[in-house]
């Protein structure tokens, strides 16, 4: 197969059907008489065959999530200005917060009126689950700022004095429970002269308006 | 908050607003590409993992400069094009690398299809890919376009930014290599082409 590139490329379009009326009446005659033509239309049609479906592997199978996640299923940069209803963010990759904050909310709906509106009107009650007894005024506080503002990033800091510690409180993103609309997860920080911690928690408002709050088992920070 | 017509806009922000339409379609039209985009990724690269890695750099990379996209134009042969700069600009910083690293052969895999012909089909798949993979990156890039993506001349040459000559003269030489790896395949393992 020694013919002219020029004549490959003619032949390669003839084969492909990619030439002017024209042109392939004058490739045709060429591929009639020439032997050798012939033989490099085949080969240029066997070799199209053979890779035409030869990455079809994709095809078949389910796209990664997180490609999907790269191409559409972020949200746009500005869309929080305009769109009118605040956007509900889900956290498909936080099992433990949607289950607690179903629990949370159904604690909140089981003791409901009784229990919580017990509580001092606006404040909030630490409900049970595992806590890292460090809980001072100046921490419940700060999360209860912190949750009051409720959009995602807030971060309300404090210093605790009588222990040492300086720490912030920050708004992780609203989870949707099922239950109840108004669960958040929050992250806390503190440290004092000797750690640093760093716990995740999670809050959910009953319908009076307390809010109950559990935190995870707090881990030293690396 | 005063609000345009059909309430899909507020005034404040009726000029950011079409912009935003325009951003979404993109992301549910790209998201609808994506099979096609991961064939395209997975030719250039050989394997399905760095083709899904070239994939996403290339999303991220249209989504950040969405603003050099012209509506109305095709979406697929721009994305096409990114990811060809972008696989480029890859090869070029790891020079290192040798071309086009395929996959091994999952030998678990070609035993568990029972029948005979599936296992002939998988292993001339293997060869086809291991031809491609020995392209080229050039070649490889119209040969995919053409005739795994199906585009015209045209269009190859539009996403390549090369003239249709060089379009024509790269996809027929990409064949007739590929044609001699498979016809040295099917005859006798010795390579037996000349000239």
């Amino acid at each position: 197969m020694t013919k002219q590139p020029w004549v490959e490329s003619m032949l390669v379009a003839y084969v492909d059907d990619q030439l002017e009326p024209a042109q392939r009446a004058a490739v045709e005659e060429i591929v009639r008489e020439d032997p050798e033509a012939r033989a490099i239309v085949a080969v240029l049609r066997g070799s199209a065959a053979a890779v035409k479906n030869a990455y079809d592997r994709p095809l078949r199978e389910p796209v990664p999530p997180r490609l999907v996640a790269a191409a559409g299923a972020g949200e746009p940069a500005g869309e929080s200005k305009v769109v009118p209803l605040p956007v509900r963010r889900r956290w498909p990759d936080r099992p433990w917060a949607m289950a607690l904050a179903a629990s949370l909310a159904a604690l909140a709906i089981g003791f409901g009126a009784g229990y919580w509106q017990a509580q001092p009107s606006g404040g909030f009650h630490l409900a049970g689950g595992p806590t890292d007894g460090t809980d001072s005024g100046q921490y419940e506080a700060a999360l209860y700022q912190a949750l009051e503002d409720g959009s995602p990033g807030t971060q309300v800091a404090y210093v605790d004095t009588a222990e040492g510690r300086r720490g912030a409180v920050t708004i992780v993103g609203a989870v949707a429970a099922g239950v109840s609309n108004n669960c958040l997860e929050f992250r806390r920080e503190w440290r004092d002269a000797a750690n640093k911690i760093v716990s995740r928690g999670l809050a959910c408002r009953a319908d009076s308006g307390d809010w109950s709050v559990m935190s995870m088992p707090p881990k030293p920070a690396s | 908050m005063l609000w345009n017509k059909d309430k899909s806009c507020p005034l404040s922000l009726q000029d950011q607003c079409p912009e935003i339409v325009v951003t979404q379609q993109v992301r549910a039209d790209l998201v609808s590409l994506l099979p096609r985009l991961r064939r395209f990724a997975y030719g250039l690269t050989g394997s399905l993992d760095d083709g899904d890695d070239l994939v996403q750099s290339a999303c991220e990379r249209a989504l950040s400069r969405l603003d050099q996209f012209q509506a109305g134009t095709r979406l697929d042969s721009w994305m096409y094009r990114i990811m060809q700069n972008l696989w480029i600009d890859q090869r070029r910083a790891r020079q290192a690398r040798p071309e086009a690293g395929m996959e091994p052969v999952d030998l678990e895999a070609l035993a568990v299809g029972d029948a005979e012909r599936e296992l002939h089909s998988r292993l001339a798949m293997t060869t086809v890919q291991r031809a491609v993979g020995e392209l080229p990156e050039d070649q490889r890039a119209v040969l995919l376009l053409v005739c795994v993506e199906g585009l015209s001349y045209k269009a190859a040459a539009d996403v390549l930014d090369i003239p249709l000559g060089t379009v024509m003269s790269r996809l027929a030489r990409a064949r007739l290599a590929v044609g001699r790896v498979l016809d040295g395949e099917k005859h006798t393992p010795a390579s037996q082409t000349k000239g």
